[in-house]
């Protein structure tokens, strides 16, 4: 468990759902995932926290491609090596350049994602930033 | 003219990086700027770049200015190193993160010195008497734009914050506006 796969989903009707709510759990620990139907539509999923967890480590996935798919891109197009662990992974080659990759970065907008030990990085643009003047005394310390 | 990066690059384009050696006797030494052949301690440096602050720089009391060392980008062993440190970023699983963060990458100066890339090694900081650090000495006057940069690189090696190249620009346009002791041509986005 922790994946989604190709099995189908399980139904479940709202009579389920409200009175057998020890097989329903069971149910959602055995297939993952739950479709309580009611009639002809589904009206909601049960999914196990695994699951939940993958969907949202995917969709974090999907925010970072996305970050980084402009640099990816005009890298492969111009064939400048950058520092790629997925150019790497998949065996990308280009060429070593420092001035081609500098200009690269200069000029294509990408965004940084993650600190250097991969911390994700706080969004700190809606923190208003203001310069105040401050009076600096210009007196020099004595040692004794 | 003023520069930026397209996004959220740490760095400018070479071009960006030093004052026009014909104008650069205009600028008093800065944070940022770049000599050869400095000696911290018993040492001599090939290269160091002024981390001083830029304000205590004219106060007579400061003997000793801080610097980082530089070394040349062919200093590192492998090619995936200096990519990083070039770029400065590294994508990985599909993010982009900070890469090496007590390095800020350095253009060559143009027509002085060897036509080589750099690095300023952020945990290498030495002093070195204020008389090797005169403008006279210098070999290339960091331009603001490119000092926004610095700035915003050691910030982050410094105190983990992720600023923007905006952020950390319109911070040093209201310093500088309100400098009384500020010399030199000013940027075009503090005026």
């Amino acid at each position: 468990m922790g994946t989604l796969d190709s099995k189908p989903t399980t139904e479940i009707t709202h009579r389920t759902l409200k009175n057998e709510q020890g097989r329903v759990f069971r149910e959602i620990e055995t297939s993952g995932v739950v479709a309580v139907r009611n009639r002809d539509r589904i009206d909601g999923i049960l999914m196990a926290p695994s699951i939940f967890a993958d969907l949202r480590s995917r969709a974090d996935d999907g925010v970072r491609l996305r970050a980084a798919l402009p640099l990816l891109l005009a890298a492969a197009r111009t064939g400048v090596a950058i520092p790629s662990e997925t150019f790497e992974a998949l065996g990308i080659p280009g060429r070593e350049d420092w001035k081609a990759l500098n200009e690269l970065l200069a000029t294509v907008p990408l965004t940084i994602t993650h600190g250097q030990d991969g911390e994700p990085l706080p969004d700190l643009s809606a923190i208003e930033l203001r310069h105040a003047p401050l009076e600096e005394l210009d007196d020099e310390l004595t040692l004794r | 003219m003023s520069a930026a990066p397209a996004g959220d690059a740490p760095y400018l384009h070479h071009a960006s990086y030093w004052v026009p050696a014909e104008q650069a006797g205009e600028y008093p030494v800065r944070q940022g700027d770049l000599f050869g052949g400095v000696q911290v301690g018993d040492d001599r440096w090939d290269a160091a770049m002024i981390v001083h602050p830029t304000c205590e720089l004219g106060k007579k009391s400061v003997a000793e200015i801080q610097v980082a060392r530089v070394r040349a980008l062919d200093d590192l062993a492998d090619d995936k190193q200096r990519r990083q440190v070039v770029a400065g970023i590294a994508e990985i699983g599909g993010g982009l993160r900070i890469a090496f963060a007590h390095t800020f990458f350095l253009a060559p100066v143009p027509g002085s010195g060897p036509d080589e890339p750099m690095w300023a090694n952020l945990r290498e900081i030495g002093s070195a008497p204020r008389e090797q650090l005169t403008a006279g000495q210098r070999v290339g006057a960091l331009t603001h734009d490119a000092r926004v940069t610095f700035i915003r690189r050691y910030l982050y090696f410094r105190f983990r914050l992720g600023l923007s190249f905006e952020q950390v620009r319109a911070l040093e346009a209201a310093r500088i506006a309100a400098d009384p002791a500020f010399a030199g041509p000013g940027p075009t986005w503090a005026s």
